[in-house]
């Protein structure tokens, strides 16, 4: 089957299958501070997109569409993640093994903006250093970012609004628990479509075809 | 541990575990052809979806670091094949690699020079794309042909250091192998896809080791 972008449902596919063919994806899980108000939510359609000084992490976010509306938000309505990434211009990205897959999960829950989701599933978050912002005190490892610039991204009549979120690393949480011999060894989580996700069971390794090994 | 990303060398690590952090990460096979018509194939893996409606993905690319210069003689700096067929020709195909392709894909990492073919040194067999001119990859169950929306250059600390491009990809079309095709769904059962680890390592998506969780307020993109 083939058919041009926008055009699946005359081949009688109901939704985009974009987020399940870009599999698996790597999840941040953002934390936003304001005041003493923490803001936590998992994001997937992110990337490293740049490895070298200054390394650079981006994260797409887009704004409450028709399923939120049913449930009684604004359609084209922020979420909280980016207002608050606009608002104060740091964010921390936390990252996931399976002993925090659960709460990640529970804080994808669409709760008002008063809500502290970090509060109501009892996460235990820690101060970060460089920024003025909260991380998720036992996650394996946490980047603490700013923002260096946020794009729009071109939508149609139907769609709402999206931003591309470009951000400086300045600082690596890495807990001593997952670090081996000076390298680090964890098992993380990955997003795939609907409501599925994965982790690494079957590690695989590949040396590469020219024998060169990245930044040894 | 904490450390600062300049104080890097004090943190007792024996290698960066950025990459390592940032997992598992899609695999983006990157089918272009360049000017003059030479074809290439190369796997990145700073990949991902941006959005839907339009269907959009962004892909990362680094020019070559001083390792490229030292051991396979690359000016420094200079951009890999892939961007710059995608600089020049605006177009590009990605095909979502399998677990039977690893191999494959692993080869067509190797730094050739730019008039060497991955695609025949490494034995990929392609099929023409609809919408663009470079091709997919046989055998591998979707491929999105893309054009480039916009490129952002990310900057460089100092000029010294190396440019990094973030290309932002229109998705034009999609090809999807009908044998996954069920109940008017993308079905990728019985697929081994795989993702990028740190270092040399891969992971592999399987049945085995996937598991489905309701989000909290059932509210379901599947259920669109």
């Amino acid at each position: 089957m083939w058919y041009e972008s926008g055009k699946h449902q005359e081949m009688g596919i109901t939704h985009s299958p974009l987020y399940h063919l870009v599999v698996p994806r790597p999840i941040a899980w953002i934390s936003t501070r304001i005041g003493t108000h923490t803001n936590l939510a998992p994001m997937s359609y992110f990337t490293v997109v740049r490895d070298r000084e200054p390394e650079m992490i981006a994260f797409c976010v887009g704004h409450r569409g028709r399923a939120h509306a049913r449930l009684g938000w604004r359609w084209n309505a922020p979420k909280d993640t980016i207002t608050l990434v606009k608002q104060t211009g740091v964010f921390c990205v936390n990252f996931v093994d399976p002993p925090h897959f659960e709460a990640m999960v529970d804080t994808a829950k669409n709760c008002g903006p008063e809500v502290s989701e970090a509060e109501e599933f009892g996460i235990e978050m820690a101060d970060c250093q460089l920024i003025n912002c909260s991380r998720v005190a036992t996650a394996p490892a946490s980047l603490e970012c700013e923002v260096w610039d946020i794009i729009d991204l071109p939508k149609t009549v139907e769609s709402t609004d999206h931003h591309l979120v470009l951000g400086k690393v300045l600082a690596h949480w890495v807990s001593d628990d997952i670090i081996q011999n000076g390298t680090i060894h964890y098992q993380s989580v990955g997003r795939l479509g609907g409501d599925e996700y994965c982790t690494e069971w079957n590690e695989v390794t590949r040396v590469r075809p020219d024998r060169h090994k990245k930044e040894v | 541990m904490w450390y600062r990303n300049e104080e890097f060398d004090s943190s007792g690590l024996k290698i960066n575990p950025f990459h390592t952090i940032v997992s598992p990460r899609p695999i983006a096979w990157v089918s272009t052809l360049s000017e003059d018509g030479i074809p290439n194939l190369a796997p990145y893996a700073y990949f991902n979806a941006v959005s839907i409606d339009p269907d959009m993905i962004m892909i990362s690319f680094c020019n070559r670091g001083q390792a490229h210069v030292e051991q396979f003689g690359f000016e420094l700096n200079a951009p890999k094949d892939t961007f710059a067929n995608i600089s020049a020709t605006r177009e590009f195909c990605i095909s979502m690699p399998t677990y039977e392709q690893a191999e494959q894909v692993n080869c067509t990492a190797w730094n050739l020079k730019p008039e060497v073919s991955e695609w025949i040194q490494c034995e990929v067999e392609m099929e023409p794309s609809y919408t663009i001119a470079p091709p997919r990859v046989k055998g591998s169950p979707v491929a999105i042909e893309c054009v480039v929306h916009d490129l952002i250059n990310l900057p460089p600390a100092t000029p010294a250091r190396l440019t990094t491009t973030l290309c932002i990809g229109l998705i034009k079309a999609t090809y999807i192998d009908d044998q996954y095709i069920v109940d008017d769904r993308l079905n990728l059962s019985g697929v081994t896809t795989i993702g990028r680890l740190g270092f040399v390592d891969y992971c592999t998506v399987g049945d085995e080791n996937i598991f489905t969780l309701q989000r909290p307020d059932r509210y379901s993109k599947r259920n669109y």
